[in-house]
């Protein structure tokens, strides 16, 4: 009787995957393949100046809200525009996070030798940061994210962004020097 | 008790779509290309028509038709296995890197759920119909594991699959899934269900069959991948700071989280 259950429910969970995975490789281009020898500010495409106009506007709220005597009204207003914000923010993490992911996958493609360890651990930790992202944007969405979680985002984000940005210039170079004399498939 | 009209109609369109892809195969030489499809095709192809032969003259239900029905299966099987395999190395094999942890993946998803296969089959009492059918539908869940877990490390790694491996790919694991399913619901030894599972059996492999013809005709195939160029050294010297930097990335948004 159990079975009766499970493999129908296997069924239509993997046929399921099987439509997403062969559609989404019937629609690829070989973009990954390319973001290999993509410049580092194209990977990384956040907006300089909206960034850091953000994290301005951020302060300024931060600054706005601590005042005793605001109208609720305006406490609210500021509330719904500093969620706005933090939520952009956050959405940037992500985008580095998936970034830098996407381009250790598409070196791993192209190299001789790939570390069984490091793959598994990157892999785990994708799903891990996938999940609690998705869990830190319910919770802003849901006005659950502390206040003091926003300023610190400000700054994580900031620090995080310089390091990944740093990083991702060095496989840039290493693989524009590589790349020059060849190139993949 | 003979074939029906319907059922002789459906066996007419397996035998001919099997011989359209036999002659595919050799016209457009896919046959080194692509062997153990081929030795497949080949299988189901003298199958379905030796089967056709016996209904015909022996009569459907007669015991001499069952026994060529469920000996000949786990042929069909095993060579339909060989070409799962062959498949999930021609997708990952130009990747030198990756092919040796994906074949890891691939083989404890297989091997894993094999286990359970031949533990469910045998658990069952050994008649060859019963036994056969169990044994199937662990090798179906098997192979479409595996092939789905080929998609999934192609998906992740951006890695393309040329059109025509990709339908073969398509068309095998839907065939399994299906082949899953009718096992599971319907108990072909019993005259109540052989019907049903017979005639899901043929639309599904009929379906496969439309599916494989037309990568056949995919133009993508004929020519040649170039191989992947290797890149010494990056992998190694960045992987490790990469590492660091996702980790970092990942205990800031905990931390954010947890506050």
């Amino acid at each position: 009787m159990i079975e009766m259950i499970v493999f129908p429910a296997i069924f239509i969970a993997f046929s399921s995957f099987l439509a997403w995975a062969a559609y989404r490789q019937f629609a690829a281009k070989d973009t990954r393949e390319q973001d290999a020898r993509l410049p580092v500010e194209f990977l990384m495409p956040r907006k300089v100046q909206e960034y850091s106009e953000g994290q301005h506007r951020l302060a300024e709220i931060r600054t706005e809200m601590e005042k005793s005597a605001l109208p609720a009204a305006r406490k609210h207003c500021l509330v719904q525009e500093r969620n706005k914000i933090a939520r952009r923010l956050l959405t940037s993490l992500h985008e580095d996070f998936t970034r830098l992911d996407r381009l250790m996958c598409a070196v791993a493609v192209v190299s001789m030798e790939v570390s069984h360890e490091q793959e598994f651990r990157r892999f785990l930790l994708s799903v891990q940061f996938g999940i609690r992202y998705r869990i830190a944007i319910f919770c802003l969405s849901m006005g659950m994210l502390p206040a003091h979680s926003v300023a610190r985002l400000q700054f994580l984000v900031k620090r995080s962004g310089q390091n990944v940005q740093t990083l991702l210039r060095a496989v840039d170079e290493s693989l524009s020097l590589n790349l020059d004399s060849t190139h993949i498939h | 008790m003979q074939l029906s009209s319907s059922e002789s109609v459906l066996w007419f369109a397996t035998i001919g779509l099997d011989v359209v892809l036999a002659a595919l195969i050799v016209r457009l030489r896919f046959l080194f290309k692509f062997r153990f499809f081929s030795l497949f095709i080949a299988i189901s192809s003298v199958r379905t028509i030796f089967l056709w032969l016996v209904y015909y003259f022996a009569g459907y239900a007669s015991s001499l038709a069952a026994h060529a029905f469920w000996y000949s299966q786990p042929l069909l099987l095993i060579s339909r296995a060989a070409m799962c395999v062959e498949l999930c190395r021609l997708v990952l094999v130009r990747s030198r890197g990756l092919w040796p942890i994906a074949r890891l993946v691939l083989l404890v998803t297989g091997g894993g759920i094999l286990v359970y296969a031949v533990e469910n089959s045998t658990r069952i009492t050994f008649q060859i119909p019963q036994f056969v059918v169990a044994a199937e539908r662990g090798l179906e869940l098997s192979i479409s594991s595996v092939l789905l877990a080929l998609l999934f490390i192609a998906s992740r790694y951006g890695i393309r699959i040329q059109r025509t491996p990709l339908l073969l790919v398509t068309g095998l694991c839907f065939y399994s899934l299906v082949q899953m399913l009718n096992n599971t619901l319907f108990q072909p030894w019993t005259s109540n269900h052989l019907h049903f599972y017979s005639t899901l059996r043929m639309i599904a492999f009929q379906l496969t069959q439309v599916v494989w013809i037309l990568a056949l005709f995919q133009r993508d195939s004929v020519t040649e991948q170039k191989l992947v160029q290797v890149i010494p050294l990056v992998y190694k010297e960045n992987s490790e700071k990469v590492l660091e930097t996702l980790h970092v990335l990942d205990d800031e948004l905990e931390e954010i989280s947890r506050r």
